[in-house]
């Protein structure tokens, strides 16, 4: 499936923002499950940006603007061809340590309960791939069951829910990590920037989950950054803080030909 | 306790002085009587003018005071001394490869030579170092090993500051003091020269430049400030090298690359030696809340714009529980026995090693993990029952917080007392540069305890210098 991504949002400069330097972590990268056909990152100071690999195989560019006169604004535009293979990730290029992905932190700290639990069933025979199953499932029951239902907003459940489920499957030993990326527009709202999770399985390699939509992505998913957590894949991590404007204006689309020359024809490509 | 107990570097056990010491001994002999009282006042004299002073944290005292020094060096022989200088070598080639082997490909985790977990949970190892090639493969290029002497032969490592390690500049003036004190003394002995550091420091800078840098490579000391414990080393290193002294505020990130604010506007940096600790240099990429680090530095360097002396995450292989591994590293990756030996470590996550230690507290010292500079460190013999029911109940609590080692029978030195000449015990920390080459400078800062009896030589803990002669041939 062809999928266009519009992503634009903003953080507010004031009199006093002297020098600002960015981390960005909004490119992604080709897969075994998607192509990246066009990608395109437009905010000041992107010309002059360096652009390298971080520890976690993302491709990220380190942005700043001395004096920014306006506002931050940051657009992001492209096209990724991608395909639906279960879930199933497999093995990136570069991307052997996978080690590395059983490290806790302070935003992945092991629930006690829940990995008592999926180490009971390893005793009792569960492979891997079906405690993780077991795991996005019972993660989604929890959350049906929780009484502010309705009232979170989706970012936080979807990187609360990957949060728990990448540090229970390392409570295990499994490494996991944290995944950002856009899904598909869909019944469910407006596109936003989700959340789900990846478990490593010696195998099949990488496995993505979902433990919010309670699902293995699909060719609907477009995969932008991993990490250990949250923290290590924030799209834009800023100094100074600057606040954020407004909402993001998010747009997932599955692409029509025009669009993807659209698309084809900017200059500037972030890949 | 007696004295026979601990190895006498100057006497031998029938009082006759031994070899190095023969020259040295015969000049002790001839001065008069207030001669060494005389020097230790025009020493003293000496430092105030040069305004060596260290903070002591915790001391209600005025926050900067004189490091006291003790006016009769240390010496060894050169013989000694080719035995601790390849021991050293050897240690930190293997400690270097052992980094690059934890950010790329962990093949001593895989071969099963080391605990994935003591590695991968380690508060010390730096995920976002992974994959990131330092200029040459190296991450440690300033090293300080902290050795103690038992015996003739009987030299262990304590443990290899790979991090950011101070003290050179109390080696360089403890030097440049003795010469001034006793300039006789060095007609008599031919003593190797320690002036080298600040060039080979500068020089080793100079070969880390980044690939990128394509013209003479500029040079800054990154400085949390004045009000650092070691600050006067941070001025005097950037002094002696002829670099700039910086602090966070006066470097800036631009278009990936670093800058220096000058009254000429910016000017490129290409190498920084920075004594800000891994969390404090970068806000961007590690503590947000830092305000003494450059925004975007460690991205720079990770772009390969600037080189950081040292690398961060270096203190995972001078991590304290790593540090029982050093022997099965150097034969993973060098496939050598070493040379130099550990401290034998007791291990309190083991059941019975853990049983042995509470039963033996009085004999034994016991270290935190992360700590240093003595703090958060129970010496036994010399601890008062309370102090070891403390540690007791600690180590029970977190036995992965702590190591323990038997109390070492740490050689002394003569030293002056105020009234006479007594053995206080000493450690050795020589200073080590990697660069294109590993450059030790002969000798170091030996640390000796003043107080009658005492182990602990920290200056933290009321321990004193001495400057170090390594004899030529």
């Amino acid at each position: 499936m062809r999928i266009a991504i519009r992503h634009e949002f903003r953080f507010a400069c004031d009199e006093n923002t002297a020098h600002a330097v960015q981390h960005v972590l909004m490119t992604p990268i080709d897969t075994p499950n998607q192509k990246v056909v066009e990608w395109t990152i437009k905010m000041p100071g992107i010309e002059h940006a360096a652009r390298f690999t971080d520890a976690f195989g993302n491709k990220a560019l380190l942005v700043s603007q001395t004096r920014p006169e306006e506002d931050l604004f940051i657009s992001v535009t492209g096209v990724v061809e991608t395909s639906d293979t279960h879930g199933v990730v497999g093995r990136i290029a570069g991307d052997s340590n996978f080690a590395l992905f059983k490290r806790f932190t302070p935003q992945t700290r092991p629930n006690g309960t829940l990995v008592n639990r999926l180490k009971a069933q390893a005793k009792a025979g569960a492979s891997s791939v079906d405690l993780l199953h077991w795991l996005m499932n019972r993660l989604h029951e929890a959350r049906d069951g929780s009484q502010d239902d309705g009232e979170d907003t989706p970012e936080i459940v979807a990187e609360d829910h990957a949060h728990v489920f990448v540090a229970a499957a390392r409570g295990i030993d499994i490494p996991a990590r944290f995944v950002t990326g856009y899904v598909l527009d869909g019944d469910t709202g407006p596109a936003r920037l989700h959340a789900w999770a990846e478990a490593w399985d010696e195998k099949l390699g990488w496995i993505g989950f979902d433990p919010s939509a309670n699902l293995c992505p699909t060719e609907a998913y477009v995969r932008i950054a991993v990490g250990l957590d949250a923290d290590t894949t924030q799209p834009v991590r800023l100094v100074p803080n600057l606040p954020r404007e407004a909402d993001d204006v998010i747009r997932v689309t599955q692409a029509m030909m025009s669009q993807q020359q659209q698309a084809g024809s900017q200059s500037q490509s972030g890949a | 306790m007696s004295e026979k107990k601990y190895f006498d570097e100057m006497l031998n056990a029938d009082g006759s002085v031994r070899e190095p010491y023969r020259i040295l001994g015969e000049w002790l002999e001839g001065q008069p009587k207030q001669a060494l009282k005389q020097l230790s006042q025009d020493a003293e004299t000496i430092f105030r003018r040069l305004g060596i002073t260290f903070a002591v944290y915790g001391s209600n005292e005025s926050t900067e005071r004189l490091i006291p020094f003790d006016v009769i060096p240390r010496v060894i022989s050169a013989h000694e001394w080719r035995r601790l200088e390849k021991g050293i070598e050897q240690r930190v080639k293997a400690l270097n490869m052992f980094l690059w082997d934890l950010y790329h490909n962990q093949d001593i985790i895989r071969a099963g030579r080391i605990p994935e977990k003591l590695i991968i949970q380690n508060e010390a190892f730096c995920p976002q170092m992974m994959g990131l090639n330092p200029p040459k493969g190296i991450y440690s290029h300033i090293i300080g090993v902290d050795i103690v002497r038992t015996g003739p032969d009987d030299f262990y490592v304590l443990e290899d500051n790979l991090r950011t390690p101070s003290g050179v500049s109390y080696m360089l003036e403890d030097r440049e003091a003795m010469m001034h004190l006793v300039p006789d003394l060095f007609h008599k002995l031919k003593v190797a020269s320690v002036e080298t550091y600040p060039e080979n420091l500068r020089r080793t800078m100079q070969e880390m430049a980044p690939e990128s840098c394509t013209g003479h490579p500029n040079l800054v000391v990154l400085t949390p400030g004045i009000y650092n414990s070691a600050y006067f080393e941070h001025s005097f290193l950037a002094d002696q090298m002829g670099a700039s002294l910086c602090e966070g505020q006066d470097l800036f990130v631009e278009n990936g690359k670093v800058y220096m604010r000058t009254t000429l506007g910016p000017q490129r940096v290409d190498v920084i030696y920075r004594r800000i600790d891994d969390d404090y240099i970068d806000p961007l990429t590690f503590k947000p809340d830092s305000m003494l680090g450059v925004p975007g530095l460690f991205d720079a360097y990770r772009a390969g714009n600037v080189t950081l002396i040292n690398a961060p995450g270096t203190g995972i292989a001078d991590d304290k529980a790593v540090y029982t591994y050093v022997p099965e590293i150097i034969e993973f990756y060098l496939g050598e026995k070493p040379i130099l030996k550990n401290v034998p470590t007791y291990n309190c996550t083991s059941d019975s090693e853990r049983a042995y230690v509470l039963d033996n507290l009085e004999h034994l010292v016991v270290k935190e993990v992360h700590g240093s500079g003595g703090y958060g460190m129970l010496v036994g013999p010399t601890s008062t029952k309370k102090q070891r029911a403390e540690f007791a109940e600690k180590i029970k609590a977190r036995p992965d917080n702590y190591i323990v080692q038997p109390t070492l029978a740490l050689s002394t030195c003569p030293t002056f007392t105020g009234k006479g000449i007594s053995g206080r015990h000493v450690d050795l920390r020589p200073y080590v540069l990697v660069g294109d080459k590993i450059r030790i400078t002969p000798g170091g800062l030996t640390r000796v305890a003043l107080k009658q009896g005492s182990l602990v030589v920290n200056s933290s803990q009321g321990g004193g210098t001495k400057d170090t002669w390594v004899l030529e041939e």
